[in-house]
């Protein structure tokens, strides 16, 4: 319950000081994503209803705040999120998965 | 509800995924602008983005002064090099311009005058208190002899004393023992002209009653078969009348400025007409 109360708050956070980092640092020409790190970092790490979360409230932030289109990241977020979380997985539990 | 139970990661994943293509979907196609969640987040977030904007700011102002002025250290050693390198080429280019000018004047003298010349640099000066003399690259291997007379910018300089193979000694109209005759252009008064070392020279020979003024051009009057007539020699400074002798006191002041003295011409003949 505290996690998906902090989740949000986290993500608007983060994603705000990637932007301001990457506005301010690097004028916009480089951009270090804190946000698709987290989301990498939740595939290896988090269980998978927990990084899910992550990822598409990480997602539906950065689409809020930066994206043209809503759902583009989300959708992009949760994908990376599956996939690194699926390498996790042994090989023959995959299948169970 | 076993199959909820057991596989409610899975469908929650799932539902995620169909509620993010279907959000995609419907942004794709029916974007309104900013829609209602997205309003929120951006709200949220702008306080966020105040202080992270802020503190990022301040935090990269700070780097960026630290670095800007490590920079500055190295830029102006830098520019303090190549400005000494521009002024050491300047210099290059003054030193060479002057020289062309020079050289110029020289070449205008020259087609001026009408004789054959030997252009020399002056490679060293004496000018002790007894002596006031330079010394020029050319010899006689060159063509000179001992007693041609030395010009430089319409001025007479001097005339050969001592020649060696490759260089030649130049007694100055400054010197003590150096004598020119000379005419007055404004009256053409007739005199000698007396070298007087630093103080410049003199006037001999004029008598009282002739018309002379500080401000008169002095030049050679081509008498005595050394110096051809009109070269300039010097201008008059100051003219006294001392009431026991029986010649004007004249001081002069010699055209040519022996310390900046860098080119010569070495007259080697008459004028080619008559040549």
């Amino acid at each position: 319950m505290v996690y998906c109360l902090f989740l949000p708050v986290l993500s608007i956070l983060l994603i705000a000081l990637q932007i301001a980092v990457a506005d301010i640092l690097f004028s916009g020409r480089l951009v270090i994503e804190l946000s698709l790190i987290a989301v990498i970092y939740a595939g290896f790490r988090l269980d998978l209803i927990k990084g899910a979360a992550l990822a598409f409230v990480f997602g539906f932030v950065f689409d809020c705040l930066v994206g043209s289109v809503t759902g583009l990241f989300t959708l992009i977020y949760l994908l990376l999120f599956e996939i690194h979380h699926r390498s996790t997985i042994p090989y023959p539990l995959i299948l169970l998965v | 509800m076993f199959f909820l139970k057991n596989y409610k990661s899975i469908i929650f994943v799932v539902l995620l995924f169909l509620f993010a293509l279907i959000m995609l979907s419907y942004n794709t196609k029916y974007d309104k602008g900013a829609g209602f969640f997205r309003k929120i987040i951006m709200e949220a977030a702008a306080p966020f983005q105040k202080l992270a904007h802020f503190t990022v700011k301040s935090v990269g102002n700070s780097w960026d002064r630290y670095v800007f002025l490590v920079g500055l250290v190295e830029e102006n050693k830098n520019l303090t090099k190549t400005i000494s390198e521009l002024e050491a080429e300047l210099l290059f280019y003054k030193e060479g311009y002057s020289e062309t000018e020079r050289l110029r004047k020289l070449l205008a003298l020259k087609e001026s005058l009408g004789y054959s010349f030997i252009a020399a640099r002056v490679i060293a000066r004496e000018q002790g208190a007894l002596a006031k003399t330079i010394i020029i690259d050319k010899g006689s291997f060159d063509g000179l002899k001992s007693g041609m007379p030395i010009v430089a910018h319409s001025g007479l300089v001097g005339r050969l004393v001592h020649v060696s193979w490759n260089v030649a000694k130049v007694l100055l109209i400054t010197d003590e023992n150096s004598n020119v005759d000379i005419l007055l252009d404004r009256t053409r008064v007739q005199g000698i002209f007396s070298g007087e070392g630093l103080r410049g020279g003199k006037l001999k020979y004029i008598t009282k009653n002739q018309d002379v003024v500080a401000g008169d051009i002095v030049i050679s009057s081509g008498m005595g078969g050394v110096f051809p007539k009109g070269l300039f020699v010097g201008q008059v400074r100051d003219v006294k009348k001392p009431d026991t002798e029986l010649f004007l006191k004249i001081s002069v002041t010699p055209y040519i400025d022996f310390s900046k003295l860098e080119e010569v011409l070495v007259l080697t003949s008459e004028e080619k007409g008559k040549k």
